[in-house]
């Protein structure tokens, strides 16, 4: 007789962990941080300062007063590419996991329940997907649409849906001969019936898993974009490109790179637990009896 | 004679210390050489609890043995007390002293080793043998179980036997080291009554062959009484009455052992269905009805020629053994799956190939109840979605004041509080949920409803509930019943007629009374000679 004994959790009085609290803490901070850019960075993102270069952030020896956060080696303030950075990183990763989660969910449940045809085709473009580099992909889609942030948009977009389709239709199958799902078949429940009300709500677990999975990996994906330079061009900041660009200073100047890569471990931090919440959550059968 | 195994005041809690519940409270029983004892309880009466907590293994599901003794008498006559002994102590004893076996036997064995080989493991882990020495002994032991051509067994892997030969394998394993005391959970519920019955048979034989002493956990009184010298029933975690086999069944002392027994099948006492409406147009017409899979080695005949009428108001029981094509006729009826020849009248409209936009109106007629209540109600629906759905597809013109309404109407009818409107099916109990899928199912009034194993997820004193509401139902509203179970005790209580399949056939219809007290074909006679009965005084071998 399996027995489950609930872990310990620090709650709130509305029923939510603290530990949850502070991830929507943190994630609402990144984002009005990122919104607000504009209004409450103290410099121009891309304006160069050669005579105040690769200075520490205020603190450590040799820090300039006027840059919290210190500079780069072109002398662009941190604190202002970090906010420009954090603002641009977070909509091409939020709007390429959206378009993603969309067209790998429709595409899965085609390919679930529109029978054998929609079926073969739609694994097999997954198979073909999946069996492409990826990188090629993208120089294609850069070299015939040419590079922009709308482009990059759309490339982000393509690069997981082949997961989700696969996970989608994966969960669907399994679903598919489970009785209370015959059961609504007996009733007399059509296809869209099946699909909206009796499987899709089924697996929304597994699916918010995957993107959150998926948020922070285009993050990091972006940037490996902009190292080969596919991404976006400088001198326009994300947290991806400025990782990769201040690699060539990671001893000498370390700030560089901690500093949006801290970001992008808040950002992943923040995503990761409240999707664990949400995915709790969804599950009615963790509600009380 | 020393007892060999004494268990005094056994106590196991589940849960947190400050709000821990009692598995098993107080239980006290004795074991004694070659003697076979059974606890007899319904699911969640800690009659498995008890068994894992003489192997110790219950700590690992989470339990603890909060209080009692459980003395054990080694071969070397050196005690051991088992509630306080060593993980390495009980690692010598679990397994060559104490072996168990378990319900399922597919889970219970390793499915990427040989027979041969996990039957070996046990020996050469135990014992010490060499490879041959074991295999030899592994060997031996398959053809003590009565396996057909136990050589070539041992090189064959779990899934390339069937349910009844696994368990042999299984119980094989468990006796190769000549353990004192074997404890049999639940051996052959996933069985057929007709493999249970040689099963049931091996273990006796074994038993007395080798001098073995038995601890046997089943829910089935009738079964237990074939088998057990003593039996100790359970109900909730207490003994309510134990005490000799003959003494306890023939003078039931507790009430609930009374119900125990009253709902063990006793062919030609069963309460006497309601007269047969007089012949109308059937609801159900089923000419020729067959239908074969797909498979590599070319298409399996699950249904080869079923033929039947239902009338209204009737309740017709197909009985049969796993994998006989009675779920699969079920399917074909509800249309869930395609036909490959044959013809289906639903209401005297032919329905076999009715496409599913026509289909869906013809399905307000028939209803289905499915076998594992946990599994067929979608768990993110709150009740009120759940039993109205029906609603939903077949009337949408119904507003939702309305659909509350019947939904309430339904919910009193099957017995069922008004307050479980907005709960979700995790929060009842299995018979609750049995309850709320023939609520989904009376919710269009339907004039048939089909009951696939309706009841044989659910323990007997429940059973014997839904059973009494679905008579109610018939004798109130008038619905038919195709009812199809593996369980003649339960037919019987139920059906007005019986259809026997075997192989994907219909081998023999007619009235319950004459198709069980007087079977015209040795197939039936078989399935009816397996049932197990409540038996008293001398022990009778099975048929």
């Amino acid at each position: 007789m399996p027995v489950v004994v609930p872990l310990r959790q620090h709650v709130l009085p509305h029923g939510i962990p603290v530990s949850v609290a502070c991830a929507a803490a943190l994630a609402a901070v990144l984002v009005i941080l990122a919104l607000a850019a504009p209004l409450i960075a103290p410099y121009d993102p891309a304006t160069q300062t050669l005579l105040a270069r690769l200075r520490p952030p205020i603190g450590f020896l040799g820090a300039d007063p006027r840059h919290w956060l210190g500079t780069d080696q072109l002398g662009r303030d941190m604190l202002t590419r970090c906010l420009y950075g954090l603002r641009l990183s977070l909509f091409l990763s939020l709007s390429g996991t959206v378009i993603g989660l969309f067209l790998g969910t429709a595409l899965g449940v085609a390919a679930a329940m529109g029978g054998r045809v929609a079926d073969a085709l739609i694994m097999g473009l997954v198979d073909v997907k999946l069996a492409l580099p990826f990188t090629l992909v993208a120089l294609v889609v850069i070299a015939v649409a040419g590079s922009g942030i709308s482009v990059l948009v759309v490339v982000l977009g393509i690069a997981y849906w082949a997961h989700f389709a696969r996970l989608v239709r994966a969960e669907l199958m399994a679903l598919r001969s489970l009785p209370f799902v015959e059961a609504a078949r007996a009733v007399g429940a059509s296809r869209t019936r099946l699909a909206m009300v009796h499987m899709l709500p089924n697996i929304v677990s597994p699916v918010v898993v995957m993107t959150t999975l998926n948020f922070s990996n285009l993050i990091l994906l972006e940037s490996s974009l902009s190292f080969i330079g596919l991404g976006v061009q400088p001198p326009t900041a994300t947290l991806g490109s400025m990782v990769g660009l201040g690699r060539d200073y990671m001893a000498s100047a370390p700030w560089i790179v901690a500093e949006p890569a801290l970001l992008i471990f808040s950002v992943s931090l923040a995503v990761m637990l409240l999707g664990d919440f949400l995915c709790d959550r969804f599950n009615v059968r963790l509600r009380d009896r | 004679m020393a007892d060999l195994l004494r268990v005094e005041n056994l106590t196991v809690a589940f849960g947190p210390a400050h709000q821990q519940t009692m598995a098993v409270h107080g239980l006290s029983f004795v074991v004694k050489p070659g003697q076979s004892v059974a606890l007899v309880g319904e699911s969640g009466s800690g009659k498995s609890v008890t068994a894992l907590a003489i192997l110790r293994l219950v700590e690992r599901g989470g339990g603890r043995i909060v209080g009692g003794r459980m003395r054990f008498q080694r071969p070397d006559a050196t005690a051991l007390d088992l509630e306080v002994a060593s993980e390495a102590q009980m690692c010598a004893v679990r397994g060559r002293d104490i072996a168990m076996i378990f319900q399922e036997p597919m889970t219970s064995l390793n499915p990427i080793q040989t027979i041969g080989r996990q039957m070996a493991e046990v020996l050469t882990l135990h014992e010490g043998h060499g490879t041959t020495v074991a295999r030899a002994a592994a060997l031996r032991m398959l053809d003590q179980v009565k396996m057909t051509d136990p050589a070539r067994r041992l090189h064959q892997y779990p899934h390339e036997l069937s349910g009844g030969m696994r368990q042999r394998v299984m119980i094989g394993m468990a006796l190769l080291c000549r353990p004192k005391l074997l404890i049999a959970d639940e051996p052959t519920t996933a069985l057929d009554v007709t493999v249970q019955a040689q099963i049931i048979a091996l273990i006796r034989e074994l038993q007395r062959d080798l001098g073995t002493a038995l601890l046997f956990i089943s829910h089935d009184l009738a079964l237990v009484s074939q088998i057990a010298d003593e039996v100790v029933v359970m109900q909730r975690g207490t003994a309510v009455e134990q005490g000799a086999r003959d003494a306890l069944l023939q003078a039931p002392a507790h009430s609930y052992t009374q119900v125990l027994l009253a709902a063990a099948p006793r062919l030609g006492s069963g309460t006497p269905p309601v007269p047969l409406p007089g012949a109308d147009e059937p609801v159900l017409r089923v000419t020729g009805l067959a239908k074969s899979f797909p498979s590599p080695r070319g298409p399996v005949a699950a249904v080869t020629d079923v033929s039947f009428e239902v009338q209204p108001g009737e309740t017709l029981a197909i009985i049969g053994e796993s994998g006989c094509g009675k779920s699969t006729t079920a399917r074909l009826v509800m249309r869930l799956i395609e036909p490959s020849a044959g013809r289906i009248e639903i209401c005297g409209q032919d329905v076999t190939t009715l496409g599913s936009r026509r289909m869906r109106a013809v399905r307000r007629n028939i209803q289905m109840v499915f076998q594992d209540p946990f599994a067929s109600l979608n768990p993110r629906l709150a009740v009120r979605d759940l039993i109205t759905e029906p609603l939903v597809v077949h009337m949408p013109e119904l507003s939702r004041e309305a659909r509350r309404m019947r939904a309430i109407e339904l919910l009193r009818r099957v017995g069922l509080p008004d307050e479980s409107m907005d709960r979700y099916p995790h929060q009842f109990s299995g018979g609750q949920r049995q309850r709320l899928c023939i609520a989904r199912a009376l919710s269009l009034n339907p004039r048939l409803i089909i009951a696939d194993e309706a009841v044989s997820a659910l323990d007997v004193s429940v059973q014997m509930q839904v059973l009494s509401l679905l008579r109610e139902l018939q004798t109130d509203l008038g619905v038919a019943f195709l009812f199809i179970s593996h369980d003649i005790g339960v037919v019987e209580r139920i059906s007005h007629r019986v259809a026997v399949m075997q192989a994907g056939c219909i081998v023999e219809c007619g009235p319950t009374r004459q198709v069980l007290e007087a079977p015209a074909q040795p197939y039936t006679r078989q399935l009816i000679a397996a049932v197990p009965r409540i038996r008293f005084g001398q022990v009778v071998e099975a048929a």
